[in-house]
């Protein structure tokens, strides 16, 4: 059951909104609009069995989490595998596929399912940023499991499968980004580093946010 | 081992298939005659978890989600207006248009949400002899009567035989405090009884009066299928609904244990049952 303000949310309490309103923005009680995997996210990060509140600030929060889910998939695609895995790497990517799968046995815990993925991103994060290494071995099996758990059985469109969801014209600015930061790598290894600061500077200032990683860089607005 | 929350028994219970490797799911579908909201959502994604991993565990599942596109009255059941008929009155439409326009609309919603389609959707429309021939099962074994006309289920005859209220966990006499009048409760027996099949407001035609007469219910299937086909012929979807106003997928909480009791009672067994609630 869903409830708005301690209330069952429902066609004859005429308090319900609809899912064109959420994904439009388009009603007094949304601060915003709600993408559809947001909706997704926010249904999944309960138990089925719970009743749900729903307001705009916990949709926020659940917009906030799926970010967090999409950016740790981007880098998982990302990272590189070492020679072998660094020992909190190795045994949380040994234990991730039974504690997912324990997790949907138990009545379809799905709550349970997305904070072990969470736990599995500190990992991602820390090979990303180069504190520590993944063995090819531990690498392919978290890639399957996130496949398996994030995508295939909680069905969440994650990056790659969402680009056709993103605009042209989206796709074109993040293309434009991306092609001032290849500029500013290439200042940075012909030792220019006028040109490479003033790309950094630039778009620190218009609100950018940029992040230096091993393979490269990372940027969010 | 997948363990799920057995409503009936009210435990956790280890997942056994009746038939080893496959699994069929009924799922309540959509009445369409608006567009879909967080509370349709809700269940749609649980459903569509269940599905995948089912399916991730190597299962053969055979997932059936209906539409409901007649029989869906204003106020619950027993009295008022065929939910897609008033829409339909209310926006100079015929029904069959609010149904397709609404029926697609889900279908873009759902698909946004990333929710996998149903292996079947039936159409309730599309499957009114069947309908015809179970209400006249429920009256053949005296569990149902005949009142001005339409047919309404005996609860207190069929729950002298079968534990009815087990699944919602309420008895008869909490239903009773719970029910709230309705236009049409006169008809009844008794408050809680409800309809499985209504007379048409402004029935004019003798025949038509036949159909909705236990008489007409007694009939074979087979003169059920020719009447009800005819209907199809030669009229179109608002006409057939006047005259046949079906009611036996009601999506509220008490009609779920209802209908679930009635499919056990018939020999069908749902064993996953879900239902959207509006």
């Amino acid at each position: 059951m869903i409830t708005i303000a301690g209330k069952k949310m429902g066609k004859s309490y005429n308090n319900f909104i609809t899912l064109r309103q959420f994904f439009a923005g388009d009603h007094p009680l949304l601060t915003k609009a709600f993408s559809p995997m947001t909706i997704r996210f926010f249904i999944l990060m309960a138990h089925y069995r719970s009743t749900v509140d729903f307001s705009s600030e916990a949709l926020e929060a659940a917009e906030k989490g799926f970010q967090r889910m999409t950016e740790a998939y981007a880098r998982l695609q990302k990272i590189t595998a070492a020679a072998t895995s660094t020992d909190e790497v190795h045994s949380l990517v040994a234990e991730l596929r039974q504690h997912c799968a324990e997790a949907m046995d138990d009545d379809l815990n799905t709550p349970i399912v997305i904070s072990n993925l969470f736990d599995s991103t500190k990992a991602i994060n820390s090979v990303a940023d180069g504190k520590a290494t993944i063995s090819e071995a531990d690498l392919k099996e978290l890639r399957d499991v996130w496949q398996l758990y994030a995508i295939d059985i909680l069905g969440l469109q994650l990056a790659g499968n969402q680009q056709s969801a993103i605009s042209n014209q989206q796709s074109a600015y993040n293309g434009a980004i991306d092609l001032l930061l290849n500029i500013r790598l290439d200042a940075k290894r012909n030792k220019d580093w006028g040109t490479s600061d003033r790309i950094r500077n630039s778009l620190t200032e218009l609100g950018f946010k940029i992040k230096d990683t091993k393979d490269g860089f990372e940027w969010s607005l | 081992m997948l363990e799920i929350y057995n409503s009936l028994t009210r435990f956790k219970e280890t997942f056994k298939p009746l038939h080893p490797g496959h699994v069929g799911m009924y799922v309540c579908g959509p009445t369409v005659y608006g567009d879909a909201h967080l509370g349709h959502a809700r269940p749609a994604i649980t459903f569509d978890i269940l599905f995948r991993y089912l399916t991730s565990l190597g299962y053969k599942v055979r997932y059936v989600r209906n539409i409901t596109d007649v029989g869906h009255l204003e106020h619950d059941a027993d009295a008022g207006e065929d939910k897609i008929a008033k829409k339909a009155r209310l926006e100079q439409l015929e029904p069959m248009e609010v149904v397709q326009f609404f029926t697609n609309r889900y279908h873009h919603d759902m698909e946004a949400l990333n929710v996998l389609p149903p292996s079947i959707e039936p159409h309730a429309s599309g499957h009114i002899i069947e309908q015809i021939a179970f209400v006249q099962a429920i009256l053949d074994k005296g569990y149902a009567y005949v009142s001005n006309g339409s047919v309404y289920m005996d609860v207190e005859r069929y729950a002298k035989d079968y534990p009815y209220g087990k699944l919602s966990g309420r008895n008869l006499n909490d239903i009773v405090t719970d029910t709230r009048e309705l236009d049409g409760q006169e008809e009844k027996k008794h408050s809680y009884d409800f309809a499985l099949w209504k007379k048409a407001a402004g029935l004019q035609s003798s025949a038509i009066r036949r159909m909705a007469s236990r008489r007409y219910l007694r009939a074979k299937d087979s003169r059920a299928g020719t009447w009800s086909a005819r209907l199809w012929e030669r009229s179109t979807w608002a006409r057939s609904l006047t005259s046949t106003e079906v009611v036996w997928i009601l999506c509220s909480r008490t009609t779920r244990q209802k209908s679930l009791r009635v499919a056990q009672h018939s020999g069908t067994k749902p064993y996953i049952t879900g239902c959207t609630t509006t």
